[in-house]
């Protein structure tokens, strides 16, 4: 779970207070865990949300990069990718502006749809596209920078 | 819910990245445990209420039965009896309506006084009357008042009727009573005492459970003492402690229905081993509510032997642990630390039990009895049966107990 709040937040001190507010929430809340689905995955869905509230709360959200500046880019080859290390993706991701990498955690890696992370984040669903969209170009731009 | 938006590469992201693990911080366990919020414990003017309600509920079980016992016909047996010895006790009444062979000296006293009625005309009491004021007069001939009895004494059982004559006649009779008392249905007792068998066992592990401890960090405290002995735990279960109200509802007899209320309660203590050790000692209170049928085997001298079978559902009410951290200073040990939590499992326990005994009035509403038996303590799967969880009971070490016990019963 401490590697699910470092995706959301790339710093660790920060990531580590989180790990404390989810698992205080998970054992505080355990009589309604049903019982139906893995308790992984409901205990993971309490980490994402207590990343999500943190920002909210401090509006980093607010503060995307802007979206006309970002140039189409070359797509990056899966293979370069399936050779770099969970570390290296990790420090990827981690350089994405915060609202790109909000999106790209939940479309890519939690497997949410647009107009679910719409309804999660308070923005449209078009918008949750376009930021997605422009997460893929910057990380592909970022590996392929670190493999040319 | 994937969307065609997704491709390859999402994926590869997804599968390098959605399990990968970082290391945590031992101080970020400890941060948690320390939000984590802990169990109030009960304070102890809610305690003596819970006492209290049980005393009431107890008293009024006492008052039900003794209320039962009174409105049982057998009082009424007894106090038929008392008075049929009471009347076999008082002096014949005789008096003189006629002549019988068996009185002459009334028929004498009438013929000396022709100027009444004749008796046998009189109703009883005027009879009576009579005799007193009328001057008696003696008979040369009299012959002495004969009794169908005995003729000084009158025989322990006896039955004192009335002829037809008005006549007093005192015949013995070979029964106490002719009525039967009607059979008592309910029955009511409390017992008390249990004499069985503790366990002790060890654990190849630290067992902690509190100070926000675990046994890693008890691993790592010992770290710099690596090369002793190896981490276990000393766990020891003292023998279960049980009291009981009960009630029966006799369906004939030999069998009887029983229900009741019964309180067990368990203690455990465990001690983890090497220089720095934990303490922990554990009490557990149990409700209980049996249900089984009581079989009469026997009779014997006023022992009575009786076989039981049935089921109990026991919940545990309350329960402290207590630990203490200590450090062996071969000398004595010193604490570092000591905590004192409620603990309580929410799940019923379910048992069977099977005992077979034998029972002698020792007075009119008590007996002592004995009782040897066996009862199985059903796996609910919880802490209780776990040997290695933080609240292990004697149930984990031995779920089928031999019991002992002895005690004294109180019947109404």
């Amino acid at each position: 779970m401490m590697g699910v709040c470092l995706r959301y937040v790339n710093d660790r001190e920060t990531a580590r207070d989180l790990l404390q507010d989810g698992f205080v929430r998970v054992f505080t809340s355990l009589d309604s865990y049903s019982g139906t689905g893995s308790f992984e995955g409901w205990m993971r869905k309490i980490f994402v949300n207590s990343a999500l509230e943190y920002l909210r709360r401090t509006d980093i959200l607010r503060d995307a990069a802007d979206l006309d500046h970002t140039a189409e880019l070359a797509g990056a080859d899966s293979s370069v990718i399936s050779r770099m290390s969970a570390a290296e993706l990790m420090q990827v991701v981690n350089e994405l502006p915060t609202g790109f990498r909000t999106v790209f955690n939940l479309f890519a890696i939690e497997g949410y749809s647009h107009k679910e992370i719409g309804e999660m984040l308070q923005i449209t669903e078009s918008t949750s596209r376009s930021q997605y969209t422009r997460a893929k170009q910057l990380l592909q731009r970022k590996i392929n920078t670190l493999y040319e | 819910m994937k969307e065609k938006e997704r491709d390859n590469i999402d994926d590869l992201f997804q599968s390098k990245l959605s399990e990968w693990e970082i290391d945590v911080m031992p101080q970020d366990w400890e941060r948690i445990a320390d939000r984590l919020p802990r169990a109030t414990s009960i304070p102890f003017y809610r305690k003596a209420t819970y006492w209290a309600a049980a005393a009431v509920a107890a008293l009024l079980m006492v008052m039900s039965g003794i209320y039962f016992f009174e409105q049982q016909p057998v009082g009424e047996a007894i106090v038929q009896e008392i008075e049929r010895h009471t009347e076999a006790l008082k002096p014949p009444v005789y008096t003189a309506p006629s002549v019988t062979t068996e009185q002459p000296v009334i028929a004498k006293a009438m013929q000396a006084a022709p100027i009444h009625k004749k008796k046998e005309e009189l109703p009883l009491k005027e009879r009576e009357d009579e005799e007193v004021d009328q001057p008696y007069q003696a008979v040369e001939d009299e012959q002495p008042i004969s009794v169908t009895a005995g003729d000084d004494e009158m025989p322990e059982q006896a039955a004192v009727t009335k002829s037809n004559a008005g006549q007093a006649e005192v015949t013995p009779t070979n029964t106490v009573s002719s009525e039967k008392a009607k059979p008592r249905r309910w029955g009511f007792g409390m017992g008390a005492g249990g004499v069985s068998v503790g366990a002790s066992n060890v654990v190849p592990s630290y067992l902690v459970s509190t100070m926000g401890l675990r046994g890693e960090d008890l691993l790592l405290m010992n770290a710099p003492s690596g090369g002793r002995a190896l981490p276990k735990t000393d766990v020891h279960h003292n023998k279960p402690l049980s009291f009981g109200v009960g009630i029966s509802y006799y369906l004939n007899s030999r069998f009887a229905l029983q229900s009741g209320v019964a309180y067990t309660y368990l203690s455990s203590d465990w001690q983890t081993n090497d220089e720095y050790k934990v303490k922990t000692t554990q009490k557990l209170h149990f409700i209980g509510i049996p249900l089984g049928v009581t079989y009469k085997i026997a009779e014997w001298q006023r022992f009575n032997l009786y076989a039981y079978a049935g089921v109990q559902m026991d919940l545990n009410v309350a329960g402290r642990q207590k630990g203490e951290l200590v450090r062996d200073a071969l000398i004595s040990d010193v604490v570092i630390d000591s905590e004192v939590r409620s603990v309580r499992e929410k799940k019923v326990l379910l048992s069977a039990n099977a005992k077979v005994g034998v029972s002698y009035p020792v007075l009119r509403f008590l007996s002592a009895y004995a009782e040897a038996g066996a009862g199985y303590y059903f796996d609910n799967g919880s802490a209780l049966f776990d040997k290695m969880s933080t609240m292990p009971t004697i149930y984990s070490e031995k779920p089928l107990n031999l019991t002992l016990q002895a005690g004294f019963r109180l019947g109404f």
